[in-house]
């Protein structure tokens, strides 16, 4: 909690978002820490090799993928002459073998220099830094309006279990669930957008440049990513609240003269919501980068944007450092679905403890 | 309540006419409850006594109306405290779930909840009946867990389920099914799932809060021995139906039925001698979706004659009062000891079991 | 997935496995268990509607070149011509007609999908059975190369593996393997391969955890004691038994492909010369004001399949009772 108020305050007195995660993260770990010291520890020990991993992974494909010579033309336009090719190479150090490259990278990357990117020359922490707050709006609009809408479907569909009010329910979630967002987004901008004029299609607004104009830019994009989000929320949440149901503390609970909205959301919600909370945080992670398309349709210049612009690019260390920060953000993630699974079964809680 | 002033006898607590519980399923109508009928005074015990699927589980939860509505047809009457309950909607058993009626169930492992605090789970049911606020409920379930026999109830009420023993468990349970002060309670094999050891404990707790509070108490069991000692009748219940109902004294003094008589003789007794021979009731339960035509019990029992694959015994009154039984050839009568011998002689396999056990023990 | 599973026959049995608790939430268990299994069961319209429009879509995939409609490049009127009975569906921006967009384009859609979840099912079972049937180290090597490439968002992985095997442009017939083939085939088929890679770890995640579940029955070990080897335990005893739960996921698999094939279209990766749902979106897209037809066909396409295959493997699921263990 204490780590939600850092990111929160830190927003608000305008502390650069880098810090304001990074501090979150150790009041998070240390608080972890306390409770439980060697189970943190060995968790962040996997840590290191995944990221070394996942760098070296991305780095081969990059600068395996084309010669030298063509990133620079590529860069340089196709006009360029030979010697500016050259000293393009060697300026960025292209030339070297690949391992040296990467270690040069590396040995910035320790130390929390992702590079310049040598597209536009802006360095690629400032590039990122710009580009994840938006991303992040994004992804937590997307998630809210996903479980605003799949909580509560979830578990209607459950306690209507096999009866027209959970078929129509489920029917309607396999059918979002089959939209690509990319598709529910063209024809979301089609109606809303450009045939009753109501919101606008595309681009981005600063929150801090207008609320209101900042919500009518993200509402489409966020709505064309929850539908199919909420459609697999719900279809978690109900399967294992159907099973859920069956057990018996809910007869307890029944013959206790508890009403039924609140076996359902009392009783039965919490020990139902393990598969849904998992899947919903690695979704977090993933969306963060993963809303690739989205971004591209909206305009929106996020993380995505940027990935998608240095793929095309070539602008690798770009490329580089965006996947470092969303493999750190779901490793990190998947330890932090560890730490919540703790706070909501307390069975667990006690076994490690 | 708007029964202040019940009506009928006033002693009479619980009364059930002609209860039939059945369920519908692809397979055809399983009749689990077959026009079963007793009454129960208040502060009295009943032990119902059967076998797995006997039908005494849904016994109790038709009584309870806790089966689902769908698909489960029940007929008959269950009359509580005068007043009849048996097509009550979950919105009217609300208000007696938990204050009026409770139940104790099998399992303390998966009969409480396992992500919300002991305490929570106690107070719930006050909180909902009685309108008390937070702080009094919580002093009301320490009070509850010490009267149950918790030690240090005070640091239990804010733990989980899962950081107890299973006896443990059962008594959170017990103090679940007491917290609003109910006139009856239920309670479906309670000591089934749990050590040998810890069983007596949790029966004679039963016993203790039933007699203080003055509740009458359904008892189900498979088990006669758990009965024997603590309920003021018996009803044994086979296929679905009750075969044999009398005053605890009374029916371990004169049983009558051949099915009571297996389940006897399934008790192991301290004053026989070790190693001696426990019978099995050897055979099957009935198949409840084509019930026999005659007797439920004529597979398996030890006396069958012709007749009881005919006819269905009726529940018919014996000498003492308050017994009856539903059986043609009954223990201890010269037609019961004759259709045996004529068994034995003609080789049914039953019959031979209880020869042979018999002759040492020598009843 | 849904309650039947696992619920035998009589209410009376089930209260013997349930260790006498009936379910009560009296509008939760609606019916008792055999009735539901029991309609759980039937196949029902759906699933043959399912089933006829995906053997349409085999169909287009396999014998495009045979069906009574314009080639893929032919023009056959003026541009962006809404439907009418010369053209069902319209006409795309180049004068071409949308049906034959949206036909063709099924080859390449599904194909790519198809081939690339085959592809992927190889590997990712492989890795599975192998990880899940060794443990130890096996396990560990390869659950952390599987945990690496869960790292990276599918999309961007996606993108990176394209943009690395995919040949980019040229007019002159390339190699793939052993064959001559033009650079639009080539890009296509390298763009199956990357997608195949993409797939794997995922499928590896469900043969893993299957595998765990059946290696440690008693008939493997059975087969252990008698010394029977490995290899031969893998395939008779193990992967019968996994086959099931990886075949439902295939299904979702490929109507996941077929997102991301299509989506590759937008970042104009890959060959995007040629016809397929995606390039038909998007290309429509620029015109989506005035002519939404050209978008709302290949859609249209594109959900019907997709819709086709999720429902088929949640009937899947239903009918062969699969737990999905650990997915």
């Amino acid at each position: 909690m204490a780590a939600i108020v850092i990111l929160i305050v830190g927003w608000i007195v305008g502390i650069p978002l880098s810090i304001r995660l990074g501090l979150a993260f150790l009041v998070i770990v240390a608080g972890a820490m306390v409770t439980n010291g060697s189970y943190v520890l060995k968790r962040l020990a996997t840590l290191v090799p995944t990221l070394l991993l996942v760098t070296l992974f991305t780095f081969f494909l990059q600068t395996k993928r084309v010669t030298p010579e063509v990133v620079a033309i590529r860069v340089l336009g196709t006009g360029a002459n030979a010697d500016a090719v050259d000293k393009f190479i060697v300026e960025n150090n292209l030339d070297a073998p690949f391992l040296q490259q990467y270690l040069d990278w590396l040995s910035g990357a320790v130390v929390g220099d992702l590079g310049t990117s040598f597209v536009n020359n802006i360095s690629v922490s400032e590039q990122i830094g710009e580009a994840i707050p938006i991303s992040l709006q994004l992804m937590v609009y997307a998630q809210l309006l996903a479980l605003v809408i799949s909580v509560p479907a979830g578990v209607y569909a459950a306690y209507r279990a096999s009866r027209r009010g959970d078929a129509v329910v489920s029917t309607a979630a396999l059918g979002f669930l089959s939209i690509p967002n990319f598709i529910l987004a063209t024809f979301l901008v089609y109606i809303l957008a450009l045939w009753l004029d109501l919101l606008p299609a595309t681009s981005y607004v600063y929150l801090h440049e207008s609320v209101i104009d900042h919500f009518k830019h993200m509402l489409l994009p966020s709505v064309s990513l929850a539908m199919a989000l909420s459609a697999t929320y719900m279809r978690l949440l109900r399967g294992d609240m159907v099973s859920t149901l069956q057990e018996s503390f809910i007869t307890t609970a029944k013959a206790k003269g508890v009403s039924p909205a609140k076996v359902l959301w009392g009783h039965a919600l919490r020990p139902s919501s393990f598969t849904l909370l998992t899947v919903f945080a690695v979704n977090s992670g993933v969306l963060i980068g993963g809303a690739l398309i989205i971004e591209i349709i909206f305009i929106i210049p996020g993380m995505g944007n940027k990935i998608v612009a240095a793929i095309v690019g070539f602008d690798f260390l770009v490329l580089q450092g965006a996947v470092v920060v969303l493999a750190v953000g779901f490793v990190l993630l998947n330890f932090l679905i560890d730490l919540l699974y703790t706070a909501l079964d307390p069975r667990i809680r006690n076994v490690r403890a | 309540m708007s029964n202040a002033e019940p009506k009928g006898n006033s002693e009479r607590l619980l009364e059930v006419e002609g209860l039939s519980t059945k369920f519908l399923t692809a397979r055809g109508t399983v009749t689990a409850v077959d026009n079963v009928s007793f009454t129960l005074d208040r502060g009295k015990t009943l032990g119902v006594v059967g076998e797995s699927g006997s039908g005494k589980t849904v016994l109790s939860r038709s009584i309870m109306n806790l089966l689902p509505r769908k698909n489960v047809e029940r007929t008959g009457s269950v009359r509580f405290d005068g007043r009849e309950v048996l097509n009550l909607s979950d919105k009217d058993m609300r208000h007696i779930w938990g204050k009026e009626m409770a139940m104790v169930f099998q399992d303390p492992m998966t009969s409480l909840n396992p992500v919300m605090r002991i305490g929570k789970q106690i107070t719930e049911s006050l909180r909902i009946h009685l309108g008390v606020d937070k702080k009094t409920a919580r002093q009301e379930a320490i009070e509850l867990l010490r009267s149950v026999k918790i030690p240090e109830p005070e640091k239990r009420v804010d733990e989980y389920p899962h950081q107890l023993s299973g006896g443990m468990r059962q008594r959170v349970m017990i103090a679940v099914a007491l917290a609003c002060g109910p006139r009856m309670l239920f309670a479906d094999e309670p000591t089934t799932a749990l050590d040998v050891t810890v069983q007596a404990q949790i029966l004679n707790l039963l016993a203790e809060q039933q007699r203080d509070r003055f509740m009458a108490m359904v008892l189900v069991t498979h088990d006669l021995g758990v009965v024997a000692g603590r309920a003021d009748e018996i009803a044994v219940m086979y296929g679905g139906r009750l075969v044999e109902k009398a005053p605890t004294a009374t029916l371990f003094r004169s049983m009558k039925h051949p099915y009571t008589e297996a389940l006897f003789r399934s008790i192991p007794r301290i004053e026989n001698p070790s190693h001696t021979r426990l019978l099995a009731i050897g055979g099957r339960p009935p198949d409840l979706v084509n019930p026999p035509k005659g007797c439920a019990f004529a597979d398996r029992c030890p006396r069958v004659q012709t007749m009881c694959r005919e006819e269905r015994p009726k529940l018919v009154n014996a000498i003492t009062a308050g017994h009856s039984y539903a059986c043609f050839y009954p223990t201890g009568t010269p037609e019961g000891d004759k259709a045996l011998e004529d068994n034995i002689v003609a080789g049914v396999p039953a019959a031979l079991e209880v020869q042979i056990t018999d002759a040492p023990s020598g009843i | 997935m849904s309650e039947p599973d696992l619920v035998p026959d009589s209410p009376v049995d089930r209260l013997k496995v349930d260790g006498g608790n009936v379910s009560s939430l009296a509008e939760t268990s609606g019916e008792p268990a055999a009735a539901a299994s029991y309609q759980a069961k039937k196949k029902g319209v759906f699933f043959w509607l399912a089933i006829i429009w995906l053997a349409i879509i085999l169909i287009c995939v396999l014998f495009a070149n045979f069906l009574p409609v314009p080639e893929i490049d032919e023009r056959v009127g003026d541009i962006r011509q809404g439907p009418s009975s010369e053209n069902l569906l319209g006409t795309n921006n180049l004068g071409r007609s949308v049906l034959s967009q949206c036909i063709y384009g099924a080859r390449r859609s599904m194909g790519v999908a198809m081939i690339a979840t085959l592809g992927g099912t190889i590997m990712g079972g492989t890795i599975g059975l192998l990880a899940g049937f060794y443990r130890r180290t096996i396990d560990t090597v390869l659950t952390s190369i599987v945990n690496i490439m869960l790292a990276i968002p599918g999309l961007v992985l996606a993108l990176a593996l394209v943009g690395f095997f995919a040949p980019s442009g040229g007019f002159e017939d390339q190699r793939f393997l052993f064959f001559d083939v033009s650079p639009a085939t080539n890009a296509t088929l390298w763009t199956a391969i990357a997608l195949a890679i993409l797939a794997t770890p995922a499928i590896a995640r469900v043969a893993r955890a299957q595998t765990l579940v059946w290696s440690d029955r008693e008939f493997v070990l059975a087969s252990r004691t008698i010394g029977t080897r490995n290899l031969r335990i893998i395939v008779r005893d193990v992967l019968p038994n996994v086959l099931p739960a990886m075949a439902s996921f295939a299904l979702i698999g490929i109507a996941a492909l077929v997102v991301v094939e299509a989506a590759l279209a937008f970042f104009g990766v890959g060959d995007v010369t040629g016809a397929s749902w995606g390039i038909a979106i998007n290309n429509g897209r620029a015109d989506l004001e005035d002519y939404p037809h050209m978008v709302l066909f290949p859609s249209l396409f594109m959900f019907l399949t997709i819709l086709s295959l999720n429902y088929l493997a949640d009937k899947f699921v239903d009918l062969s009772d699969i737990r999905e263990a650990g997915v």
